[in-house]
């Protein structure tokens, strides 16, 4: 990539000097950290606009060095944990990207020299990440940054588990009511080191931790005190299980692997919003051959970029009717409500679907309530649960219906509860959280108390704790009530 | 059973918010009326940890307590579930 920078050293010491205080992020985490579009975005900017990084002191001096663009000003930090930018992003924006290219662009420029006057080469801050085949150069064609899963490494990386646990440790010390920025970022950096490789489990949690300090400090009442010291603990106990003789068991078999042909059914699409921001759609599909339900999931495009209206309706429609997924750019409205076959699809360990544009969808029929199969109508059993896997996965069933009653709003817990009732007047109880994202939903099942609705069924999807309605099936088709 | 888990409930997160290092005396008595109601409902090892993590609080043994409160975190999970 051809672009230049401009340092300004108001510092007046060697260039050199300042340089050895940071680290080089190689291009794989800069992915990992933020996702593939605006790590292309962040090159991109670079290459037309003019940057300048500015030298102020030896880090961690507090604005040591600063990268400035021309909406946006970065400070650098070591890890990208420790970047921050001037702009309204809450997360890894292409600023902080291009700001740590720029970085280690200036100590490439600017190799260190140790005490002994040896030249020392900088590291990387994840070495299990230097296993990863080249991500910048798109060979394969595919924006999403799913296709690039590390190696299963034999080992257990202690050093890693154990500098989450130390972290983790120190936190259930002083408790979280004690906990700021320092604790929030230093997680957030732990889960960005763990990325979404055989660590990805931890990581995640390590994410969510540093979510709840951060909910915590802004009073936020998504900020759950049980939840968020169970968390901790649930951590440190996974920390000490993989270093432990069964560790192995525990790593996180994330890959991708090619499963040839499929024959789906799309059954709905529902939204998610993580405790961090992170927001989407997912799709549940089911595949006709294998009996087995799979998920097509898609962040929104725009949340890496904006805030406050990033999750908005109007976002979420775009996203349900924007065409760019797999080889032949189809909707996930399109897949939705439709049969349709996949070639040369691939899927992860918990059967979630790649996007892959090597993969090709073909459109086969609309799915309507009297084309479903009878094997999506059983409802499966609860699995024992499994409190490395957070509880374990969800199971997904068709109802047939004929109303929807019983609707009870619980104000304390933010819940609307309601009974899907089926001819034989067998009840199913089935809840909502309030939410902004659950809206629509929640007004369609509202205005559907009561009506006659024999001849519908509908998806659900079922965890430890609640049954929660996905969509609902007619002669029509599919409604996504959670869109529409 | 319930009643022993909401007490648990609730140790777990006024420790967690608090600190291991600032744990007062109401929640050390907290500890000791869980250990109670687990003694009385028959739960073993509800009352075992309580009664553990009680004795590392009163000797100010903070390693211990980090131990038993993880163990007491993971035991009340799949005790609820």
């Amino acid at each position: 990539m051809d672009w230049k920078y401009i340092v300004i050293n108001e510092w007046g010491r060697d260039a050199s000097k300042a340089a050895a205080c940071f680290a080089a992020i190689s291009d794989d985490e800069l992915i990992s950290a933020a996702n593939k579009g605006t790590f292309k975005r962040a090159a991109k900017d670079l290459e037309s606009g003019e940057v300048k990084l500015t030298l102020r002191g030896e880090f961690p001096e507090k604005g040591a060095a600063e990268v400035s663009f021309a909406d946006g000003i970065v400070t650098a930090g070591k890890t990208i944990g420790e970047y921050s930018c001037s702009c309204p992003s809450k997360t890894v924006c292409r600023h902080i990207i291009g700001a740590a290219m720029v970085i280690r662009r200036f100590i490439e420029d600017n190799p260190a020299a140790d005490v002994d006057g040896q030249e020392r080469s900088t590291e990387s801050l994840s070495e299990n990440i230097s296993e990863i085949s080249d991500m910048v150069t798109d060979n394969k064609g595919n924006a999403d940054e799913e296709e690039n899963i590390p190696k299963k490494s034999s080992k257990i990386d202690e050093v890693y588990i154990n500098e989450i646990k130390r972290t983790v440790v120190g936190i259930l010390r002083k408790g979280i009511m004690n906990c700021g920025n320092i604790e929030q970022e230093t997680l957030m950096s732990l889960s960005l080191k763990g990325g979404r490789g055989e660590y990805g489990r931890i990581a995640s949690m390590c994410r969510t931790a540093s979510a709840d300090i951060e909910a915590m400090n802004s009073r936020s009442p998504a900020f759950e005190p049980l939840k968020a010291s169970l968390l901790l603990g649930r951590i440190i106990n996974t920390a000490e299980a993989l270093i432990g003789e069964h560790g192995a068991e525990l790593m996180e078999n994330e890959g991708y692997t090619d499963r040839g042909d499929g024959y789906f059914i799309g059954l709905g699409a529902y939204p998610y919003r993580s405790k961090s921001g992170f927001a989407g759609i997912t799709v549940l599909l089911y595949e006709k051959r294998l009996g087995e339900y799979f998920t097509y999931g898609c962040g929104l495009s725009d949340i890496y970029e904006k805030t406050a209206d990033a999750a908005s309706e109007e976002s979420f429609k775009k996203q349900l009717k924007r065409h760019c997924h797999w080889a032949n750019e189809v909707s996930l409205d399109m897949i939705s409500g439709n049969s349709f076959r996949l070639i040369n699809f691939k899927a992860d360990g918990k059967n979630r679907i790649s996007s892959s544009k090597q993969t090709d969808c073909i459109i086969l029929c609309k799915v309507t309530s009297d084309s479903l199969p009878e094997e999506v109508r059983i409802i499966p059993p609860v699995q024992e649960y499994d409190y490395f896997m957070g509880g374990g996965r969800e199971r997904f069933f068709v109802r047939e219906i004929s109303s929807l009653e019983d609707l009870r709003f619980d104000r304390a817990e933010q819940v609307l509860h309601f009974s899907a009732v089926s001819s034989e007047r067998v009840c199913l109880h089935a809840e909502l959280l309030h939410s902004s994202v659950n809206e629509r939903a929640e007004r369609f099942i509202e205005e559907n108390e009561g009506r006659d609705l024999s001849g519908y069924a509908m998806v659900f999807r079922a965890s430890r704790r609640a049954v929660i309605p996905v969509s609902i099936i007619g002669m029509g088709g599919v409604n996504n009530f959670f869109f529409k | 059973m319930n009643r022993a888990i909401s007490q648990i409930e609730q140790i777990i997160a006024d420790i967690g918010f608090t600190g291991l290092g600032n744990a007062h005396s109401g929640i050390i008595s907290a500890v000791k009326n869980a250990a109670a109601i687990c003694r009385e409902l028959e739960m073993e090892l509800g009352e075992d940890l309580c009664n553990a993590l009680e004795c590392a609080f009163l000797e100010n043994d903070i390693e211990s307590a980090e131990v038993v409160f993880c163990r007491l975190c993971c035991y009340c999970e799949c005790v609820s579930n």
